[in-house]
């Protein structure tokens, strides 16, 4: 089921006198992973629901499949599969009835329905629970099932919005198991998360939005390396005394949580730390030289810090 | 897999067949024998015992004159729920689902209209049922009769259209359907569903008598009793008419938005 990417060009949405998205591009080659990362609010599922067909453009274009999204939208819809933000399934049928509903929805046949039905539920681990209704499942039991109901008929591309929200870490290790074994049927992914490390291990590549605008884009490690080089890190008690040590000696130095933190470092700035430590006789616990995580990366690229949000 | 399973009438009634049944089943969770069965015969024969002695020195047949409010009553009830349906759907990303599904667009609204249809046929066969113990009767034959249950339904139909513009502009389904009581009672109090219109007093009385759910009722009754139905029932129908035509082109509009 290859051959569906997805082009955006100069997108735009506004809501109002607030502009949600405003001339986002970028492209999802076909079988990739893109990962749309950004705080709350930043426009990722407008960008979605804009590619989904849900919401018109205010401007620029988009394409799924080959579709033009403002000109054949049920060409756009009969090439995707959306999951959206919430688990949408019905609560008061079983998960069986819930993806017959949509097989049949679709056009398969009874019998066809059931049989996807069932292979969904065995695939996604759901098997136990087919015949119960679904307000009995956990979250991440709703969400397997969610994601298992836009599959019903194969799509060459899928929107997953925020997969993981929401989940606690066992479902969210289910959500990814699920994520790597569609990537490996070769489906066009394009998701959204808030979850640097989500991205970061599910996405080839990176489109980093804030505010609605594109802010960065790659692969994980060229967004790291954007940011800058490595950082050194250097753990000794007390801090201050290896934070006076280092001050005037080596740039871009602070303390973070515990932490000296040498930003911007390569190999010379480490022997440069090593050298300073040991002039002032301050012994380290440890120091060590690492890539930026993506958080680091995001602070470094939107000036902000990941908002936390309650939902 | 490469059947069309958007355009064309068979997908719209294929499709809306499909998602009638499903909300039937979801309407069934929230209609209890109480609010489908006893409610209504509570209501009938409440008011028969309230306002039966009163109304009759004014020559007026409680029994008679009273279940066609109930049902109008009814009518709106099954509008407020489907009102709540639609926002939670809303809520739920359901009907975001279905808008991004390759599916026929007016399939959502076929299912919804035909679920709603079902729950109003079943309350007025209740409250119809219920008349008859209490002596109401069709007097103008089964055509007329007909038309009764015909005309109640694309009342619900018509106000429901109206209140769903509102459930989808909304995502709380609790407070569309408080605010829509808020609505409903008066227009139905301010009405001749219990008392006739020159029960009232006078300088609320024009009001009374010249809003849509008198007309509804006014239609309801010639067509429960015989006598003169045509003038009744156009009169019903045109405001019918004019208030879909307002409420739909909401209703689209507010399915349009809803994501």
């Amino acid at each position: 089921m290859n051959g569906g990417g997805v082009e955006v060009e100069g997108l735009r949405k506004v809501f109002g006198d607030k502009t949600a998205v405003d001339e986002v591009s970028f492209t999802v080659e076909p079988g990739a992973v893109v990962g749309l990362l950004g705080p709350n609010g930043a426009g990722k599922t407008t960008v979605i629901n804009c590619l989904s067909t849900l919401l018109p453009l205010d401007g620029g274009r988009a394409s799924v499949a080959g579709h033009d999204v403002a000109g054949d939208p049920s060409g756009v819809r009969a090439s995707i599969a959306l999951t959206g933000q919430f688990a949408a399934v019905d609560d008061v049928l079983t998960g069986r009835q819930n993806l017959v509903l949509f097989g049949r929805l679709l056009k398969l046949g009874k019998a066809e329905a059931a049989a996807r039905a069932g292979e969904l539920l065995t695939g996604f681990g759901l098997a136990d629970a087919a015949d119960q209704p679904v307000k009995s499942y956990s979250g991440g039991m709703r969400r397997r099932l969610d994601l298992a109901a836009s599959l019903v008929v194969s799509r060459p591309v899928i929107f997953l919005d925020e997969p993981t929200t929401g989940l606690d870490p066992v479902g969210r290790q289910e959500m990814w198991d699920v994520v790597a074994s569609l990537r490996e049927k070769g489906v066009t992914l394009l998701l959204t998360t808030q979850y640097l490390e989500e991205a970061d291990r599910l996405a080839d590549r990176i489109v980093l939005i804030d505010d609605g605008k594109v802010v960065a884009e790659g692969t994980p490690g060229e967004l790291k390396k954007q940011v800058g080089g490595q950082v050194c890190e250097v753990r000794a008690e007390p801090p201050e005394d290896a934070l006076r040590a280092l001050r005037g000696k080596v740039d871009n130095v602070e303390e973070s949580g515990g932490l000296i933190v040498v930003r911007d470092a390569d190999g010379g700035t480490l022997a440069d730390v090593v050298a300073a430590l040991r002039e002032r006789g301050v012994e380290a616990d440890d120091i060590r030289l690492r890539r930026p995580t993506l958080d680091e990366a995001f602070i470094a690229l939107t000036g902000h810090e990941r908002k936390e949000t309650a939902s | 897999m490469t059947a069309r399973t958007e355009a064309g009438l068979g997908n719209l009634f294929g499709q809306g067949l499909l998602l009638a049944g499903r909300n039937i089943r979801l309407n069934s969770i929230a209609d209890t024998v109480s609010t489908m069965v006893i409610f209504p015969i509570i209501f009938v024969f409440g008011f028969l015992a309230l306002f039966g002695n009163l109304l009759s020195v004014r020559g007026i047949d409680y029994a008679q004159f009273l279940p066609p409010a109930i049902v109008v009553q009814w009518m709106f009830s099954v509008a407020i729920t489907a009102a709540f349906f639609a926002a939670s759907d809303r809520r739920s990303g359901m009907l975001a689902r279905y808008r991004a599904l390759a599916i026929n667009r007016g399939a959502v609204v076929v299912g919804r209209m035909a679920a709603d249809s079902v729950r109003a046929v079943l309350a007025i066969a209740v409250i119809v049922a219920t008349g008859y113990v209490a002596g109401f009767r069709f007097q103008a034959g089964p055509l007329a009769a007909l038309g009764f249950v015909a005309l109640s339904v694309a009342f619900a139909l018509t106000i429901s259209a109206g209140t769903s513009a509102l459930g989808l502009a909304s995502r709380d389904p609790e407070s569309v359907s408080s605010t829509l009581h808020v609505i409903y009672l008066p227009l139905l109090m301010v009405s001749s569903a219990f008392v006739p219109a020159d029960a009232f007093p006078g300088w609320i009385e024009p009001v009374v008598r010249h809003q849509p759910v008198t007309a509804v009722l006014d239609a309801l009754r010639a067509l429960a009793e015989g006598g003169p139905t045509a003038g009744p029932v156009v009169k019903a129908l045109a405001w019918m008419a004019g208030l879909l035509a307002v409420f739909s082109a909401a209703a689209v509009q507010a399915f349009r938005r809803a994501t």
